[in-house]
């Protein structure tokens, strides 16, 4: 019997997504402070933001010496300012030291970073920030004071700060950002992150569905794969009239690329980062084949989708029984098909349903 | 269409002699003079849609699935004769109807003089079907109130308008839904002025589905009583019927109403990210004039509207004390993300693929089954 106390329940996936498109927002919230701070004089101060640029080390860098660096975000105000950000919107446990990788990965960016959109790509001194659930923070700036206390790490030479990020609710829903700990340059603006600033959730509300790290629920991926790209394309596809499905030809190459115009970055430039990645996809589709929604052809990178008008009920709740779907598969038992069964018994049902909701009076 | 000569005036007739002796569907309005007062249960009948392209390949497709007969009459583009196949009441159920543009642009009228049998078995189910290619627009009811005190502004002294009749909805208390319809559907009968009757609504919120008016004559200089000399019927989903006063009505009602439609579906216009190059447009928003969301029932009874939105699927990131869901529309392939952030207003975020047709179904399914609002770009 396979055991499925270990599948988060849907509340849980949706979380998972919740967490994931805060983190967006966070960085994007970062990102608004600073050009308003910068604008406020000036409208058309040149700007520059990158959600995953790649970083060159320099031979002093005391982690990874003339390696590569990505951050999630390096913003570029003219030529004389810039900030690395990376975001943790989770952070486990500090069990086994764990915070340590972390506190690493800002110690990498405290180096005379190359890459920025200078003649000379660096740019001195960078600020670094690690934006950070209010959870974690407060902990998590004691836990790297510590570590400076004890002469564990060195202090840091470049500007660097802790900023918790959390929404709340007010008269309507903010996204709250604060520093709680070190410093920015210029001091102004390290005082008004200190002060905390509110921005509003409508006013981040963009098409950036993705960043330099990939969902943590593979069903936010198959959403926004079925919602705006499979229901755009079944428009003119063909309709396989025994299965009661139109079959849509899929190119998992292209449709990366589709993703990547329409929620995430593309750019042919050698140091910007391109996501959602391939991979994110294929497990998106391979979470479709298992719910007899998708077959994978012969051809490596050619999938079809058997799109069905999925009416009547919170698509969520289906995708994630791609979980059970490829549990019970694992196990040896004919669970699988039974699952099988039952999902497509419950898909007749809601769109009986639906269909007589949507006859004609 | 062959019909055996009359021995009174036939509107019917009259209406399809002169529409299909005119050159150009633009010269239409200039026979509206010419028809005289119809006969009980006769009316002039329109349909206000928005359309691009060609609507003889959409009715020819329609009409196969609609199970309706139609053919360009006299080898017009714009003219086409329609019959319901199979039924028993042939002559009820055929007609002439005609495809006019509107005032302002991608608007077009569906007309015909016809009993209502025909109206709503064959005319109404063609443009029902037509969506998306062709849609009927949606009325609100400050727009119906607006154009009904625009036509009695614009009327002799000695006349009135007056509502006659008119189905009314109003959202059931929260106690009492369970299981059942959020809303309870009234028909009342008044003979009413139009700011009186629009102003009851407001106080009880019930928002009309559709009502009859009368433009009303005063007896003699002096008296204090009026009588009905032409009758006209709107209905919020882009329909106004009139059986006199054609010119008036025209001009007053059904161009103001159509005037406010092409304003928001031209809001509409270059809203999905893929048209706009990747650069996805700034959302739209339906402000209400009061913190409706401020109760979380409300949140809760928003959601569970857009569950039953029709021919969509929905997937629902969040419900509470935010809302957050993407809606996708099969009619076309469109999706919108709606959010929920202030107290009062919901977002619309056009999604890859978004059409003036879509929005507009989407919106007028939120006006009409949760309230209606003023729409427009949002901005910070």
């Amino acid at each position: 019997m396979p055991n499925e106390s270990d599948i988060p329940d849907v509340d849980e996936i949706r979380q998972k997504i919740e967490e994931y498109e805060t983190t967006i927002m966070g960085l994007r919230a970062i990102c608004k402070v600073i050009s308003d701070h910068y604008k406020a004089d000036n409208p058309t101060t040149p700007l520059h933001i990158s959600f995953g640029r790649r970083m060159t080390t320099s031979s002093a860098n005391c982690v990874h010496p003339n390696n590569t660096a990505t951050p999630d975000a390096v913003i570029q105000i003219e030529d004389d300012w810039g900030m690395v950000v990376e975001a943790k919107r989770t952070m486990p446990q500090n069990n086994n030291d764990r915070w340590r990788d972390t506190v690493d990965q800002l110690r990498k960016y405290d180096d005379n970073l190359l890459g920025w959109w200078t003649q000379s790509g660096e740019l001195i001194p960078a600020n670094i920030t690690l934006l950070i659930d209010v959870d974690r923070s407060i902990d998590f700036s004691r836990y790297v004071q510590s570590l400076i206390d004890n002469g564990e790490i060195s202090a840091f030479q470049n500007p660097t700060s802790i900023i918790e990020f959390f929404k709340k609710q007010e008269v309507k829903q903010f996204l709250h950002v604060r520093q709680v700990w070190g410093r920015l340059e210029p001091n102004n603006l390290s005082q008004k992150l200190e002060g905390g600033k509110s921005i509003s959730v409508e006013g981040l509300i963009d098409g950036q569905r993705f960043y330099d790290q990939e969902p943590e629920a593979v069903e936010y991926t198959m959403v926004l794969l079925w919602q705006t790209v499979f229901t755009e394309r079944y428009i003119g596809a063909k309709f396989d009239e025994s299965a009661k499905v139109w079959l849509i030809d899929v190119d998992l190459d292209e449709l990366t690329e589709s993703l990547q115009k329409l929620y995430g970055q593309k750019s042919n430039e050698a140091r910007e980062r391109t996501f959602p990645r391939r991979k994110w996809i294929q497990k998106a589709l391979d979470a479709f084949v298992l719910l007899d929604f998708a077959f994978h052809l012969e051809e490596k990178n050619k999938y079809v989708v058997k799109f069905k008008r999925l009416r009547g009920g919170d698509l969520f709740q289906r995708f994630y029984r791609h979980r059970i779907s490829a549990k019970r598969k694992d196990a040896p038992t004919n669970f699988g098909q039974l699952e099988l069964f039952e999902t497509n018994k419950l898909d007749q049902i809601l769109i009986e349903k639906d269909e007589d909701v949507n006859s004609d009076d | 269409m062959a019909r055996s000569a009359a021995p009174k005036y036939d509107p019917i007739q009259a209406f399809e002699s002169w529409v299909s002796s005119l050159s150009s569907p633009n010269k239409f309005f200039g026979i509206l003079p010419m028809l005289k007062k119809f006969d009980d249960h006769i009316q002039l009948r329109e349909s206000i849609i928005y359309h691009k392209g060609d609507f003889s390949s959409v009715i020819e497709r329609i009409s196969r699935i609609a199970k309706i007969e139609v053919h360009n009459y006299n080898s017009s583009p714009w003219l086409f004769s329609a019959r319901i196949i199979g039924e028993d009441f042939p002559e009820e159920n055929e007609g002439l109807l005609a495809f006019i543009p509107g005032k302002y642009p991608n608007m077009y009228r569906v007309i015909t003089v016809s009993r209502s049998l025909f109206w709503a078995n064959v005319v109404r189910k063609l443009v029902k079907r037509s969506y998306p290619e062709a849609m009927r627009v949606f009325f609100k009811q400050d727009e119906i109130h607006d154009a009904l005190k625009i036509l009695e502004n614009n009327t002799e002294n000695n006349l009135r308008i007056h509502i006659l009749d008119g189905t009314l909805k109003a959202k059931r208390d929260t106690g009492q839904n369970r299981g059942r319809s959020q809303f309870n559907t009234d028909r009342v009968w008044r003979d009413q002025s139009v700011d009186e009757m629009f102003e009851e609504a407001l106080e009880k919120n019930q928002w009309f589905t559709s009502l009859t008016f009368a433009i009303q004559r005063k007896s003699g200089k002096d008296s204090q009583n009026y009588f009905t000399i032409a009758k006209g019927k709107i209905s919020k989903f882009g329909e106004v019927y009139c059986d006199f006063y054609f010119e008036e009505v025209e001009e007053f009602i059904i161009t103001t109403l159509e005037g406010y439609a092409s304003e928001r579906l031209e809001l509409y216009q270059m809203r999905g990210i893929r048209e706009r190059d990747y650069k996805p447009s700034p959302p739209l928003e339906i402000k209400y004039n009061i913190d409706i969301f401020d109760e979380v029932e409300e949140i809760r009874r928003f959601g569970r509207t857009m569950v039953k939105y029709p021919d969509s699927s929905i997937a629902v990131f969040h419900g509470n004390p935010y809302y957050h869901a993407n809606i996708a529309d099969f009619a076309d392939g469109s999706s919108f993300d709606i959010w929920i952030l202030s107290p009062d207003r919901v977002l619309i975020a056009p999604q890859a693929r978004s059409t003036p047709q879509a929005l507009e179904r989407i919106t007028s399914y939120i006006f009409y089954q949760f309230r209606e609002g003023v729409v427009k770009e949002y901005a910070e």
